[in-house]
């Protein structure tokens, strides 16, 4: 895509109207222009749909002898496209009680500089 | 089972329908071994399972057959079978309607037919009669049969009845033994079987000699006797389909309304169960399979339009499940097959046994027992007991049997199915009964428990976990229904001995003496961490534990007002702890923070209110009901059960935050099988979430609310391809951000305009049809149907507020909403009677439904503490939904006592408008209107809340509010002036 520009088209999330958004992107992945959006935070989806996109991941993991499992969550957002293996990172946990809401269970889960964390407490 | 040997019985009975069972349930009286084979996984697979339940009087038969014989006979023993047997019985008697002067001779051909077949207490009634005694019929009666000995029963749990106590006098039940021959012993045969007269065999190797053969085969019963005898049989088999309806509907009619048969048809019937329902059905479809039990939209169009007739709601709302069963029809003169054919002595059939077949059970019982006793030369058994001890339903006790139930298993206190009202230790009894359970179903029909109108949407995972704990089945080996129907596609490996530990925990946590509750609880208070003792009377007592609950206990606390929180579950936080996602709290913590954290949050504001004494928890306590006081002003007392026993809490006043329920696939009267993969969208997140389970492999989703979306990707995160999202309306119920994130992320489509027209599988699921809609009456497109393989199908097709609770002490509630009717203070129609969260109306965001909670709570504390008033809803101000809008909370304003109060309304449009337009107007007692406030938004969709503030002194005099929304211009320009417009987070 060197030299080319790039345009890219999301859905607005940031309110019940969804936006059809387009983002321009100059050669380097910059963003030149947005079009579509209704008004300024829908602007800034566009630019980081466009350049970063993060979101949040959550799963639930197996406690030993626990019939309840642990719910889990990436303690920032993390790149959309390493949700997969941040996921397959999650389920891979196997853990023993007790474990605290918070607790950091994988530091810097696939080199994306978040941890994942408890999002509850397991006695 | 050893292939190789042969087993000796006296009376080998093949089948265990309510024949075969009733005929086990005779050959007790005899000394005699009797053995029953059963194809099924459960008793009453067949017919038994799906007819109308009913005890016909005995006026339809063509006299002199055996159905005119046995009918009459078997409606006059059912009442003492009722009584030694303890199976639900009530002989509410029938009508035959008729709608023109054809059918009104074909009632008085009736009337001579009873005389004829000796039945009493039948009489013809004119048209002003028979609207006298059932003022739900619809127009046009012309006149109708009264038989005073119609009666309606349970038919599974005759059976079941019949089966424990043949079993209690040492019948062998083998269940999947499908009987393969039936033969002549040979005096060459295996060593043995030449003292016997039969030998027959099962599928499975299993091989028995008996001197006797009852072949109650239900609609194989002809392929049985054509082995053995040349009086060849036909079984001509014939669906009938039908629907149910939920309780609230019960009391449409008392008896059981038939149509007079006429040239058009045989019609159909309305009836009460004795559960409390309302069934309509059969129709009479003749199919060559003589096990699909599929329903067909057709078919149950057909019932719904024909039932009209007698009932004119038929077909609207409150619909919970439909279902369909063959009847075994004889080919030939359609008459009863019973008795020894003359070539085949000692092999007694009961063939070609459709309706009047239930009722005719006991008398063809009797009789053919008799008969085998007296050819075997069988000695009366001494031991006989014909009356059985039965246990009282926990629904059926008054608080001091239940108090006593609860002493002996203090699983007795712990409610599981809440539509049903079923415990915990009456599905244990279940399991541990004379007859093996097998099946998901077999403790659903023993139990009553996942028959009500959730269908076992809430209750089905602790069920399952219920019985791998008492009966060692995974819910992954655990078949739902038939044989490979398996209730979910994967458990952990070691879930049979984690679902104990986890029930003994549910046991330890619900003992008075408990110490604090765990897990999410962890910072949770319950009432041993309380030293201050419990007041004779609190001021506010809450009911639901979840969001709105705690909120509403935290804030009446506050308030200064001593508060029981009174939660069915062992851990606080309603429906929260089972949404592990992040997206809650932003409004009430200005963070977005998963459902666990959320109420980790709630709970600790609670526990601080605990540690001061001032709020005490019961967890694991399910409310019963709410008196009303003895005179006005007096004091509410609350029931409720526990493993600890029944307590009352006397209270001054009551918040209800009990919740909501899913509606089910039986809501949505979805034609086809029913095989397992269903699921509401919650059940599945609790079986994932909160046990560890995979529900399935290969997932569709129907309707787009934000649970199915929600479960959409937690499924295709945990593994599962989820094939797509189906949606009826032309656009998505669920929130944008959710689409996004759940579906396009993961790449599932969004199928709009498109619905499940049917269900396919015979186990499992194995695929759906799906059709495309009409975008005006979203009825199914002919020609558009796709069919979509999958082995699971989640439901989000709505919720609804729970109000069993405020039923119960009286409380008005909004056709609309479902929830109660309140005031801005949220007091429902009864004095200091609250009612907030998801039982008011559904709530799209959980920080609303604690905002809502708050208020709640904060209010009944001013009541409670003689700072409120009690008034009537006669001085209130109420609200109408104007044009646009389907429903406002609050329904009134008690302007009067609101004197210098913010009012906020919430409210739904009724479709998606483009920057709307809201006008609040006060309407005054000539029907002038004057605008009192404008409010302007971006967008509106009926999936999203709106709400708009108001100072109640800018109302001024005024008869009612109304709120109206329309479609404003759309803005010209676009730019960050624009979003000062608001809207939805």
């Amino acid at each position: 895509m060197q030299g080319a520009r790039e345009v890219k088209s999301f859905t607005c999330i940031c309110c019940p109207l969804g936006c059809r958004l387009e983002a321009t992107l100059a050669p380097g992945g910059a963003v030149e222009a947005v079009a579509g959006q209704g008004c300024r935070r829908g602007l800034e989806y566009a630019v980081g749909e466009a350049t970063n996109p993060v979101r949040m991941a959550s799963a639930v993991v197996p406690v030993a002898g626990c019939l309840e499992p642990l719910s889990v969550k990436t303690a920032q957002p993390v790149p959309k496209g390493q949700i997969r293996a941040v996921l397959d990172a999650m389920l891979a946990l196997r853990l023993e009680a007790p474990v605290c809401a918070g607790d950091v269970l994988l530091a810097d889960v696939c080199e994306t500089g978040v941890s994942v964390v408890a999002t509850k407490s397991v006695p | 089972m050893d292939a190789n040997r042969t087993y000796h019985v006296d009376v080998v009975v093949i089948g265990a329908g309510v024949a075969g069972c009733a005929v086990a349930r005779e050959l007790a009286r005899w000394d005699v071994r009797t053995c029953v084979l059963e194809a099924g996984n459960d008793l009453a697979c067949g017919a038994t399972r799906a007819n109308s339940g009913i005890v016909h009087a005995g006026y339809d038969p063509k006299p002199g057959t055996n159905k005119a014989r046995f009918n009459v006979e078997g409606s006059r023993l059912f009442p003492q079978w009722a009584n030694e047997l303890g199976f639900p019985y009530v002989r509410n008697g029938s009508m035959v309607l008729a709608f023109s002067e054809e059918e009104l001779a074909a009632v008085r051909r009736l009337e001579a037919r009873a005389k004829q077949n000796g039945v009493e207490g039948v009489r013809v009634v004119d048209a002003a009669e028979a609207y006298r005694l059932e003022p739900s019929c619809g127009p046009g009666v012309t006149g109708a049969l009264v038989a005073e000995t119609g009666a309606i029963c349970d038919p599974y749990q005759v059976a079941l009845a019949c089966a424990e106590q043949a079993a209690e006098h040492g019948a062998d039940f083998r269940f999947n033994e499908r009987v393969t021959f039936v033969r002549p012993a040979a005096e060459d045969g295996p060593a043995g079987e030449a003292s016997a007269r039969w030998v027959v065999a099962a599928a499975t190797g299993l091989r028995i000699a008996a001197r006797a053969v009852v072949n109650a085969a239900g609609v194989f019963s002809a392929d049985m006797n054509n082995q053995v005898s040349a009086s060849k049989l036909a079984i001509a088999a014939r669906r009938g389909e039908y629907c149910l309806y939920d309780t609230e509907h019960g009391g449409a009619f008392g008896r059981t309304m038939f149509q007079a048969p006429s040239s058009a048809g045989k019609g159909v019937l309305v009836t009460p169960t004795v559960h409390g329902n309302v069934l309509v059905g059969p129709n009479a479809v003749a199919q060559s399979s003589k096990t699909d039990v599929s329903t067909t939209a057709e078919g149950l169009r057909f019932v719904l339009d024909t039932a009209r007739k007698t009932w004119p709601y038929a077909g609207k709302p409150g619909m919970i499940s439909n279902f369909s069963g063959i009847r075994a029809t004889g080919a030939g003169d359609g008459d009863f097959v019973i008795g020894e054919p003359d070539d085949a002595p000692g092999f007694f059939n009961i063939a070609c046994f459709d309706s009047p077949g239930l009722t005719s059970a006991p008398a063809v019982a009797a009789f053919l027992a008799g008969r085998i006793a007296e050819q075997l030369g069988a000695a009366p058994n001494a031991a006989f007991v014909p009356t059985r001890r039965t246990r009282k339903a926990f629904a059926d006790m008054n608080e001091e049997e239940r108090a006593a139930a609860i002493a002996a298993d203090p699983r007795m206190g712990q409610v599981v199915c809440r539509c049903r009202n079923v415990t915990e230790g009456e599905i244990a009894a279940a399991l541990h009964g004379p007859v093996p359970v097998l099946s998901l179903d077999a403790t659903k029909w023993r139990t009553g428990a996942m028959m009500g109108r959730c269908h076992g949407g809430f209750c089905m995972p602790e069920i399952a976990r219920i019985v791998a704990a008492e009966a060692g089945i995974a819910p992954s080996e655990l078949d739902k229904r038939g044989v490979g129907s398996p209730v979910l596609a994967a458990a952990r490996p070691d879930y049979r001995q984690v679902a104990a530990a986890a029930g003994a925990d549910t046991a330890a946590a619900a003992a008075p003496s408990a110490a604090p509750a765990a897990g999410v609880a962890a910072v949770a208070p319950s009432a041993a961490s309380v030293a201050t003792p419990a007041p004779a009377v609190w001021d506010v007592a809450i009911v639901g534990g979840g969001a709105a609950g705690i909120a509403a206990a935290v804030s009446a606390a506050q308030a200064g007002a001593r508060a029981v929180l009174i939660d069915r579950e062992k851990k606080l936080g309603g429906i929260l702890k089972q949404c592990v996602h992040s997206g809650f709290g932003l409004h009430r913590f200005g963070e977005e923070l998963t459902g666990p954290e959320y109420a980790a949050r709630e709970i600790q504001a609670l526990a601080e209110q605990c540690a001061q004494g001032t709020v005490t928890v019961r967890s694991g306590a399910s409310v019963e009901s709410v008196d009303q006081p003895a005179q006005t002003g007096g004091l509410l007392t609350v029931h409720a059960v526990d493993a600890s026993g029944v307590h009352r809490f006397r209270t001054r006043t009551v918040v209800l935050a009990t919740g909501s329920r899913e509606r089910g696939i039986g809501a949505i009267n979805v034609a086809g099988s029913r095989p397992s993969g269903v699921f509401s969208a919650g059940s599945a997140q609790n079986f994932m979430n909160l046990q560890g389970c995979l529900p399935g492999r290969r997932v569709a989703v129907l309707g787009s609310g934000d649970i199915g979306l929600i479960m959409a990707r937690r499924m295709a995160s945990q593994g599962a391809d989820v094939v797509g999202v189906f949606e009826i309306m032309p656009h998505p119920s669920g929130l944008r951000r959710n689409i996004v994130q759940c579906l396009d992320d993961f790449g599932i489509p969004l199928h709009l305009g498109t619905t499940v027209v049917r269900l396919e599988g015979e186990g499992r699921l194995s695929a759906v049809i799906t059709s495309e809609v009409d975008p005006e009456t979203l009825a199914p497109l002919p020609g558009t149907e796709r069919r979509v393989a999958c082995d699971t199908l989640l439901l989000s097709v709505g919720l609804v507020p729970e109000n069993e609770v405020a039923k119960s002490v009286g409380v008005a509630l909004d056709p609309v909403t479902g929830g109660a009717c309140v005031d801005n203070h949220l007091a429902t129609s009864v004095p200091n009677v609250f009612a907030c969260g998801n039982a008011l109306h559904i709530h799209d965001l959980v920080d609303h439904a604690s905002a809502e909670g708050s208020v709640a709570g904060a209010q009944a504390a001013r009541a409670a503490l003689g700072r409120g008033e009690a008034k009537g809803a006669v001085r209130d101000v109420p609200v109408v939904a104007g044009e646009g809008v389907r429903y406002v909370v609050p329904q009134r304003i008690d302007v009067v006592a609101s004197s210098g109060e913010a009012v906020r309304l919430s409210l739904r449009v009724t479709g998606v408008l483009e920057s709307p337009r809201f006008v609040v107007e006060a309407v005054d007692g000539s029907g002038e209107a004057r605008v009192v406030k404008r409010t302007k938004e971006r967008v509106a969709v009926p999936a999203e809340m709106v709400q708009i503030s108001l100072r109640v002194d800018e109302l001024g005099p005024c008869a009612s509010l109304q709120v109206s929304a329309s479609e404003g211009e759309r803005p010209q320009a676009c730019g960050p002036a624009a979003a000062a417009g608001g809207g939805a987070e």
